[in-house]
């Protein structure tokens, strides 16, 4: 059984198929009580990352989303899928509109690094955005060697055999690990979730969630895969234009990181 | 007054109404008493079952339609998705969800299609005699191997000669020392060709004066028992990819381990079957009528006529608004029967309103989504055509529209009379 530890983005996004309309003050877009879902992208990211542990090449699957609270809804969404652990950054949700690749970078940076993953696997933009930036700033930041536009993902020992679907055509190429990869469209199709999957996982949750605590309540995994706990731990963070630290408290099965704009 | 503002500060105003529309938060938590709102749980169980239906079930949904075939791999989707067999309780390896959560995916499957949905909710309904009133071992055995392949099974009580009258059964069940020989008739019977085993319920009494609560005993009968001779598949004129077959008894054989409950207890348990999946019809029924009114407004949104789309002419958007009355309140209908049901009472006067008026209502909004769609919606390119078609058996299976009006005429006036 591989040492490999696979770090998941996953955002929380308008779902796909809703209109959408611009606010009447034309100062955005309305979120207000409209479907959001995860990023289709993403969601091609997580089973991927899902079904390379399947395959016994990577140990650990672990999502992480960063927002206000309800990122914690597609945290579930990928746990459901089959992930291991779910990592919340939580964002105030007035800090969150400023909140673009460059930050979410810095934090994919910082939590590969603690969390020791060797692939960090994201989808290739969002689709309220469009940016297609996080991954290529994360392998930056990381300075590790990036494979974006995977349709295929090949893992062998300590290389990485990414397919990318580029203009010209495709490009095959090898990456030593670790490495970060961005999913694009054909890279797999998305698992649903099945209704015994969603029963076990609620039925998990109602047991070790921490429900009754206020918004910045905990993330659970099924007690089943039971995260390890975290130490505390304190690093800086520069976010936008203000510096912000990370910090992390152990709440048993759980983790919450918050921002604190210092 | 308000008139003057709305003159004066006419902008302002409706700013005013928008802005206070979206700065309410839904409320997460219910309140005790009456809730609308969906568990986590359900939600997602609607959300697999929506997505397998729009994006599996509705591209192909058609072409069954057009050859009739039995949709297997579907069939065996859903089963591997675990939509099928939600009523099996957990210690026979399924869901045991109730009716609620089970209505929620039934009307998402007939959204896509009434006839998968109707193949699927044929072993629904051949399980519950089995779930409701079958013992330890019986469980085990036929329910277990439910969750073990994707299996069908069929309710085998309609014949030839009685459907709505089920007192008028003709099929005889003889007791011989430890079993049972069979012999009869059934008609109509949905997944009769594909099923594994049958709920049967056959009269073992034959005092002609014998009252039906006791002269009916419910069999489970293996279909591959020498003597069960299954007939042809019936084309109907919707639901087409349902298997609809007659099915001849010819000295069966059934050993009394397979009776279920006991001698004569039949009609009450498969009446009991009934309560539970009634709401599942209507839920089934709302499905469709709710397709039909998403592509009648699809449509009205993209033709134009007259120089306008058709929504803005007043007699298509009356329709519409008739039509989304219609499928919001037979909605509400079968999902207060199924709450009610899950609650432990006795459902059948809310059970009936529900399949009744959603069967009514299938009809008319199907059939109002055809006038929308004009010319076209006579075409079998366009997909209303299939959805009026499909719409018809609402009003006739599981109890017809007639017969429900009887249960709730006589449930309605029980409680006028004490």
């Amino acid at each position: 059984m591989a040492e490999l530890r696979a770090l998941v983005g996953v955002k929380r996004v308008i779902d796909y198929a809703v209109k959408i309309r611009v606010k009447p003050d034309k100062t955005g877009v309305v979120t207000d009580g409209v479907k959001h879902s995860m990023n289709p992208f993403c969601e091609i990211a997580v089973e991927e990352a899902v079904r390379l542990k399947e395959k016994k090449l990577v140990k650990e699957v672990i999502a992480v989303s960063c927002g206000p609270k309800q990122c914690q809804e597609t945290l579930r969404t990928a746990l459901a899928m089959g992930a291991d652990r779910g990592i919340h950054v939580e964002v105030p949700e007035s800090e969150a509109e400023r909140l673009g690749p460059l930050q979410v970078s810095r934090v994919l940076t910082a939590l590969a690094q603690k969390e020791k993953a060797g692939l960090v696997l994201l989808g290739k933009q969002a689709i309220d955005d469009d940016c297609n930036q996080t991954g290529q700033m994360t392998a930056a930041m990381l300075d590790w060697p990036q494979g974006t536009f995977a349709s295929k993902l090949t893992l062998e020992g300590d290389k990485v055999t990414v397919e990318r679907e580029i203009d010209g055509g495709l490009e095959t190429i090898r990456l030593k690990l670790p490495a970060v990869v961005t999913a694009d469209l054909r890279l797999n199709e998305p698992r649903y979730a099945t209704l015994p999957n969603i029963m076990d996982y609620e039925a998990a949750r109602a047991l070790g969630g921490h429900e009754s605590q206020p918004p910045s309540s905990p993330v659970c995994g099924p007690p089943a895969f039971a995260c390890s706990s975290l130490p505390l731990y304190l690093q800086l963070v520069p976010i936008g234009t203000r510096t912000c630290f990370l910090s992390s408290s152990n709440h048993g099965e759980s983790s919450t990181l918050k921002l604190f704009p210092l | 007054m308000a008139a003057a503002l709305l003159r004066r500060g006419g902008r302002a105003l409706q700013g005013f109404w928008r802005s206070q529309h979206s700065k309410t938060e839904p409320k997460p938590e219910a309140l005790s008493g009456f809730n609308f709102e969906l568990t986590e749980q359900q939600k997602k169980f609607q959300d697999t079952a929506r997505k397998f239906a729009r994006e599996e079930i509705m591209p192909v949904a058609a072409e069954y339609d057009r050859t009739g075939e039995y949709p297997v791999p579907l069939i065996k989707r859903a089963w591997e998705l675990g939509l099928m067999n939600v009523h099996i309780p957990e210690s026979c390896g399924g869901l045991g969800l109730g009716s609620f959560d089970a209505c929620l995916i039934t009307e998402e499957l007939a959204y896509g299609c009434t006839g998968l949905q109707t193949a699927i909710e044929g072993n629904s309904l051949g399980q519950m005699p089995v779930i409701i009133a079958g013992n330890e071992q019986q469980r085990k055995k036929y329910l277990g191997r439910m969750t073990e392949q994707p299996l069908m099974c069929a309710y085998c009580v309609t014949e030839p000669g009685a459907g709505s009258d089920v007192a008028g059964l003709q099929t005889r069940a003889e007791k011989k020392g430890n079993e049972y020989v069979i012999n009869g008739q059934k008609m109509w019977i949905t997944n009769g060709g594909k099923a594994n085993w049958y709920f049967l319920l056959a009269r073992t009494d034959s005092d002609p004066k014998a009252p039906a609560s006791k002269a009916f005993t419910g069999f489970i009968v293996e279909a591959d028992t020498p003597g069960v001779q299954i007939g042809r598949k019936e084309i109907n004129m919707g639901q087409r990819c349902s298997d609809t077959r007659g099915i001849v008894f010819e000295n069966v054989i059934v050993p009394k381990e397979n009776v279920l409950l006991g001698e004569g207890a039949g009609f009450k348990i498969a009446m009991g079957a009934f309560d539970r999946t009634r709401p599942l019809v209507a839920a089934g029924a709302v499905g469709l009528a709710q397709r039909a009114l998403d592509e009648a407004t699809k449509y009205a949104l993209e033709r134009k006529t007259f120089g306008r789309h058709l929504v803005e002419h007043q007699a298509v958007s009356f329709l519409l608004a008739e039509m989304a009355m219609k499928v919001e309140l037979a909605r509400m209908a079968y999902q207060r029967a199924a709450w009610e049901v899950d609650m432990g009472r006795r459902n059948t006067y809310h059970a009936s309103i529900a399949k009744a008026f959603s069967g009514d209502i299938a009809n008319q909004v199907a059939s109002d989504a055809v006038q929308i769609f004009g010319g076209s919606g006579f075409n079998s390119e366009y997909p209303v055509e299939k959805l009026m078609r499909d719409a018809k058996i609402y009003q006739i299976y599981e109890g017809t529209a007639q017969i429900q009006r009887l249960i709730i005429a006589r449930e309605h006036i029980g409680k006028y009379k004490k």
